[in-house]
Order: C-alpha cells, then structure tokens, then sequence
C-alpha cells in the first residue's frame, strides 16, 4: 500500500506578494499584478505587459555577490522554499548547527531523506543575455566562470540541498508551463514510493526580460494591454482574450510523508490525493484540439486518488488566456465531468497574476492547498463576458465552499499535462 | 615597481567589484584562498584584469599562483611581453 502524502508548508514569492499569505490575501481580494512592462522599450513587441515582482530583497539568503551571479529567477525560488520550510518547521540551515553533522543537525527529519525539486523551465535567461552580450562586446574570456552554475537548471534544487545540507534526491524537471505541477507530482511519487520522507518542490520562472517576451510574443502566444488597462489582459474563458501575460515568481511546496508529519506533531494543510502525467504527443506548442492528453491526465488523477468526478469541488484549471488553450482545457474537462462540470466551482489564478511558466504550477498548487485549508476559493477576474463556448461556473468573488477534493490542471509546451488531486488534510 | 603597485591596486578593485565586499587591507603576500576567494571567483578576477589590461594570461601561468603578488608579477610579465 501506498504511503499518503501531506503538504505541511507552503511558500510563494509573487507579483502579487513577497510570501504566501500576502499572495494569498490579495488573490481572493481579486487584485491583478499585472502592469505595463517598464525594463526595456516594447514598441517593436507584440506584448506591452508582464507580471513583475516588486522590490524583492533577498540579503537575507544571499550574499551581495551571490545575488549578482544569479539570475532573478533564484531569489524568487530560494526565497519561497526557505518560506514552505519554515511554516513547515524544517528551516534550519546547516550553517546554523552547533555540532558538525552527521549528529549535530537541529532538523526533526533525517537530512539524507529529504529531497528537492524547486524546478524552472526557462532558468535564469538574464544571465543568458547579460553573458552573451559580454562576450560579444568583450570576448569570450570575459565570460564569467559562474555563467554555468547560474544557468544551469538545477541550481536552486543545488543551492537548496547546500543550505540545509539535504541529501536526498535533488534535481530539476522541466516541462515547459506544467514544471510547478511536474515537480509536484513527482515528488509525491517519491515519497510513495519511499525514496524520501520530506520533498520540498515547486516551480519558478523570470522570463519576463527582453529576448523571452519577444519569442512568446513572436509565437502569438501573448496578450496586449487593453483599452490602456495592463490588468485586464489576462482574461482565461473571456470572449475577448487575446493570450497570455508573461510573468514571474515562485511557487514552493513541502511534501511529507503521513507519517513523518504526525510522529513530529505537525499539522498538514492539504494532501495530496492523485496525480496524472501524460503528454499530447502530437504539436510543439499547440495543445490537442479536444485535450485528449489532459483528459488522460486527469483521469489518472482521479483513479490514483480512488475518487469519482462528483467527488471534486474546485478546479484550478490551467487557463492561460490563449483562445485555443482555454478551448482545449475545457474539451478535456467537459469530457471528465460531463454537464456537471458548469456546477463546479472555477477560478483561474492567472487571470491575476499573469502566466508564472514554469513557477505556474507551483504557485498554483499552493493556492490549491490554500483553498482547502481555509475552505475559500478565491474569485477569476476579467470574465466581463464568458465565451459562449464554456459553460462554467466561474467565481466571480471569494467564495465559502464546503471542500473535500480540488483538482490542479497543467499543461506546457511539448504537449506536456499534469493533473493534480489535492484533498482536505 | 610602480607597475606593480598599480597592479595591486587594480587586483583590489576588480576583486571588490567581483566579490562585492572590501579588499583595502590586500597586500602582495596576501594569499588568495585566506581571502576566501575560491577557484571560480580566481578565474572571474583574472579575466577582468585580461579584459581591463588587453593582456592573456595563459593557464600554466595560473597554477603557480599562490599569493596577490604572484598573481601580479604574472600579469606584469605577460603585459611586458
């Protein structure tokens, strides 16, 4: 028999916040992130919006020259792990111990059965042009010997393990905007399948820079400001959505076995129930027509959960605001739930904060946790006119809801899904 | 001699600049990894002096460097040169 999963901490670093609760607080407030995007001129792009994260300080983890060798897209991971492991009591860095390990640790679970994936799908694409712009201006030995380390996928999964001196499984998956939700279901298979105790896991992304904007734009894959408004670009199910907005931040999760967490006295937020990974196998970037991939997905959420589609109460779906994303997630989800599906409580998160790529899922599955911890969804913004091709019961404003299962829905680029079934602790 | 000190000081600037902290009190018998630079940091500081002096300081040059002064005398050389 499978041992259970539970989340016992959760961590965000958001346009919308610099940590969970305030993220939080602000997504059922129905507040956008999103603004015009000011770092670089956007007459030449084909977006004009991005949800940037604000003044974030990360001194507090890193040194002055760490933080200058990182890409941004490390504060923001580190900073939300460091987050998920405090609420979840596992912050004690190795620096911190008073006795050398093994035997000096303050941590309650044993370091070599802790392991991390707070994994990004771009990484870090400011050092990418920050390098290569060196190089061309002052050759190829100006180059820094940190570009690698910065780049590299894997680094904040590096610099995690490093902190606390964790020692079991740590890499990155990507794929593409269903990372978040990839690394989350693959750390609860490892703790089901006993390769760990405690995973911390998530996604991050900073793409939100010059190059990246104009690939996703060139793509037609992104959204314009309208009617002036950068807050009313992201639109998932609207009749005028256009694409997505870019965005960028981080999602953590701590994952723990059942057991784990009731022998140390601490007290889950959610569980996680199922998971279902498939891919389309079909297109680079566009989803399958009828979802079929995603359908496949969440179907093997649901029976890895030993649940029914009547027993789901919330869909965090995928949602990105693109016409044909929004019109194949529903294909897939109208083909699980059938006409019950216009019963369900729906909001998309990144009718608020943008698309997070890679920290989407992530982020997300948080918010997931979140809503069945306080038994509150919180509302999808900009559906000034719901496309008459859904049939949805979109929330509109923070609603109460009585929660025993949620589903989490991801798909990414490569045809890549993952489903998520998130359970009442 | 002068050359040298200029060296010196430009070691220090390049090496603050990199590391983000201060490097006033360096001398010549400094040795780098007290100053807790490690290897990859080493190699930062010597491709901005390459980049700031025009110069190349070969590889078999690097692993005979233990103090500041070593380091200097090297580039001193091949800028000479």
């Amino acid at each position: 028999m499978k041992r259970r999963v539970v989340v016992t901490g959760v961590g965000m670093v958001t346009p919308l916040g610099h940590d969970a609760e305030s993220t939080w607080t602000a997504l059922r407030e129905g507040r956008s992130g999103v603004g015009f995007i000011q770092d670089f001129p956007t007459d030449k792009l084909r977006s004009d919006v991005a949800s940037m994260v604000k003044d974030y300080d990360a001194r507090a983890f890193l040194s002055n020259k760490e933080a200058d060798i990182y890409g941004r897209v490390v504060p923001f991971s580190l900073g939300a792990a460091i987050e998920a492991l405090r609420m979840a009591g596992l912050d004690h860095p190795k620096a911190e111990d008073e006795v050398p390990r093994p035997g000096g640790t303050r941590l309650p679970v044993d370091p070599s059965r802790i392991g991390c994936f707070m994994s990004t799908g771009q990484g870090a694409v400011d050092i990418f042009e920050q390098q290569i712009l060196k190089s061309a201006e002052r050759g190829p030995r100006a180059v820094s010997p940190f570009f690698i380390p910065a780049v590299m996928l894997n680094i904040v999964s590096a610099l995690v393990s490093m902190r606390y001196g964790f020692m079991g499984p740590s890499y990155n998956i990507a794929s593409a905007c269903a990372t978040g939700t990839h690394s989350v279901a693959t750390g609860t298979l490892m703790i089901e399948a006993g390769e760990a105790d405690v995973m911390v896991v998530g996604g991050s992304e900073a793409a939100t820079r010059l190059n990246t904007v104009a690939g996703f734009g060139n793509a037609r894959a992104l959204g314009r400001s309208i009617d002036g408004d950068p807050a009313k670009t992201s639109r998932p199910f609207d009749k005028k959505r256009t694409g997505f907005v870019m965005g960028e931040g981080a999602g953590a999760l701590v994952l723990e076995a059942e057991e784990s967490a009731l022998k140390r006295g601490v007290k889950p937020i959610a569980t996680i129930a199922g998971f279902g990974m498939t891919s389309d196998g079909e297109h680079l970037t566009r989803p399958h027509s009828e979802g079929v991939g995603l359908r496949l997905a969440v179907e093997r959420a649901l029976a890895r959960a030993g649940i029914g589609p009547g027993d789901v109460g919330y869909i965090n779906p995928h949602a990105t605001s693109t016409t044909q994303g929004d019109i194949a997630e529903y294909a897939a989800l109208h083909e699980v739930f059938g006409d019950r599906l216009a019963t369900i409580p729906i909001s998309a998160t990144k009718s608020m904060l943008g698309h997070l790529l890679g920290g989407a899922g992530g982020v997300e599955a948080a918010v997931t946790a979140l809503s069945l911890r306080d038994q509150v969804v919180h509302p999808s913004i900009n559906v000034d006119e719901l496309d008459d091709a859904f049939k949805l019961d979109l929330v509109r404003q923070e609603r109460r809801v009585d929660l025993s299962y949620a589903l989490k829905v991801s798909a990414g680029f490569g045809g890549h899904n993952c489903a998520l079934v998130l359970g009442r602790a | 001699m002068s050359e040298n000190k200029d060296l010196l000081v430009l070691f220090k600037n390049v090496a603050a600049r990199i590391d983000k902290r201060g490097f006033d009190h360096v001398t010549r018998e400094s040795v780098i990894t007290e100053l807790g630079i490690d290897s990859l940091s080493m190699m930062q500081i010597v491709g901005e002096m390459e980049s700031e002096l025009g110069v190349m300081i070969p590889d078999e040059d690097l692993v005979e460097i233990r103090t500041v002064g070593d380091l200097v005398r090297k580039v001193e050389a091949r800028s000479a040169a």
